[in-house]
């Protein structure tokens, strides 16, 4: 039971223990505001669209006047008005 | 708030990365652990913002994203620091400002008492300087509870009393007791007797039975108004007597001053020295330093006073007036008038509660010395209390 609880928990940045395989976790607020955690790295940088790269997919954020107010190794803030999500797999 | 105070303590600088991958240059430096903030993309380069302390070490991750770096403007305080690297007289002088201030404001500079209508200032602030609360003493170790009970009950006149220290103000805040009345508490029989010879104008008798009429004359220890009086039932009843007796009565003054005296007066030259102080230190501010070989001297204390607070900083000015004596020969009317000023003097602080109702002055010259003879007649209170015993 304990190892099954560990296996669910390893690797993954999924809520609630689910195994989600490494799929980046994606917090909106409004559509003004996105944390997105499980980043790899930023693929494009433009006021219109930002491209980040997470270990399943490529996330794009389409909107106006996007920026990144923070970034760490993993964790990436985009402020901005975001219209479009797409998910590039 | 926090975080914008951080920044500007560690320093931070706005720059520009430009070059084929911007975005390159984003993900190395958060691989490498740098913060980064305000990132704003442009034409093939990005505007964005780091502590000076990781801007030193971002020339690696330039290098390998292939972007130059090129830093537009520099904030916080290690710049304004370095700016004045060469004044080093303001940073210090900032410093020790700051030090002077937070040390300084550690002491009482003004005490100010509130609601004093008869007790002294003076006196309370005698009292409070006693108990430790003064221009200029550590305000950390005072017992304001303490303060507050030994003053009142030192000061029988104050009923409440409040010590409130705000900042390096002292406020005193008092409520004087209300006076008791006088209560005559004795109750032994007495009569009212004449203090001196005088004629009767006036009787206010509230206790006792008056042996005297309006007009009759009376000699000193004449019984006035009696304290045994004869009930309607033919018995004797004890009181304590009580009137006001008014009389006219006669007084005579007399009085004498040299002729030739010696008469000291200020000739007009004076020196005045100035001197600073602050709290219990004084500086000399002037260069004055004659002394006249007799003469008399005022001091003069001006505080300055900052929004409605006297500080104890200020400048004290010394007067010092050069006295001259002179030989001076008195004429009749000079020493009349100064009969005159001597009998006014008595009649105000010796006889403040009589009436004058007339005034003879015979001022008259024996030998070197003139002498005045005044026969006054006063209108006075003459009644006084004696006590006596029942067994008598």
């Amino acid at each position: 039971m304990q190892k099954n609880k560990d296996k669910h928990n390893s690797g993954g940045y999924a809520p609630f223990g689910l195994d989600m395989g490494g799929m980046p976790t994606i917090e909106m607020l409004g559509n003004r505001r996105i944390t997105l955690e499980g980043s790899t790295g930023i693929l494009l940088y433009e006021s219109n669209n930002i491209k980040i790269n997470t270990n399943k997919m490529v996330v794009s954020f389409c909107g106006r006047g996007l920026c990144v107010r923070c970034i760490s190794c993993s964790c990436v803030e985009i402020d901005g008005f975001v219209t479009q999500i797409e998910f590039l797999t | 708030m926090l975080v914008q105070f951080i920044r500007f303590f560690r320093g931070y600088v706005d720059f520009t990365a430009s070059g084929k991958f911007p975005e390159r240059f984003l993900n190395i430096t958060s691989r490498y652990g740098i913060n980064l903030w305000n990132a704003k993309p442009s034409k093939k380069s990005i505007n964005a913002s780091m502590y000076i302390s990781d801007y030193r070490k971002i020339r690696l991750a330039a290098k390998k994203s292939g972007v130059k770096t090129k830093m537009s403007s520099k904030h916080g305080l290690p710049f304004v620091v370095n700016k004045y690297k060469s004044r080093i007289g303001i940073p210090i002088g900032t410093v020790a400002g700051i030090i002077l201030i937070a040390v300084l404001s550690n002491f009482i500079w003004s005490v100010s008492i509130i609601g004093a209508q008869t007790v002294s200032e003076t006196k309370i602030k005698q009292v409070l300087s006693k108990n430790g609360v003064e221009t200029g003493c550590y305000k950390n170790n005072l017992d304001v509870q303490k303060i507050e009970r030994d003053t009142m009950l030192e000061i029988d006149e104050i009923g409440w009393m409040s010590v409130n220290i705000t900042g390096s103000i002292a406020s005193i805040e008092i409520k004087e007791k209300a006076k008791k009345p006088k209560i005559d508490s004795n109750t032994a029989p007495c009569n009212v007797k004449a203090k001196c010879d005088g004629v009767i104008t006036n009787i206010k008798a509230k206790k006792g039975e008056v042996q005297v009429k309006k007009g009759s004359g009376v000699a000193k220890g004449d019984l006035l108004v009696s304290g045994i009086i004869e009930t309607k039932m033919n018995t004797i009843q004890y009181v304590r007597a009580n009137a006001e007796m008014f009389a006219d009565v006669i007084y005579k003054k007399e009085s004498s001053i040299k002729s030739d005296y010696e008469y000291t007066f200020p000739n007009g030259e004076k020196t005045y020295r100035d001197r600073a102080f602050l709290m219990w230190f004084e500086f000399p501010c002037s260069m004055s330093f004659s002394s006249y070989e007799n003469s008399v001297y005022s001091e003069n204390s001006q505080n300055v006073i900052c929004n409605d607070v006297v500080l104890p900083i200020g400048i004290k000015t010394k007067m010092q007036l050069n006295l001259k004596s002179v030989e001076k020969k008195l004429t009749k009317t000079d020493a009349e008038k100064i009969f005159m000023n001597d009998l006014l003097l008595f009649e105000t602080f010796e006889k403040p509660k009589s009436k004058v109702v007339s005034r003879k002055v015979n001022v008259s010259k024996t030998g070197d010395e003139y002498c005045c003879k005044t026969d006054y007649v006063f209108n006075e209170n003459i009644a006084y209390s004696e006590e006596f015993s029942v067994t008598d």
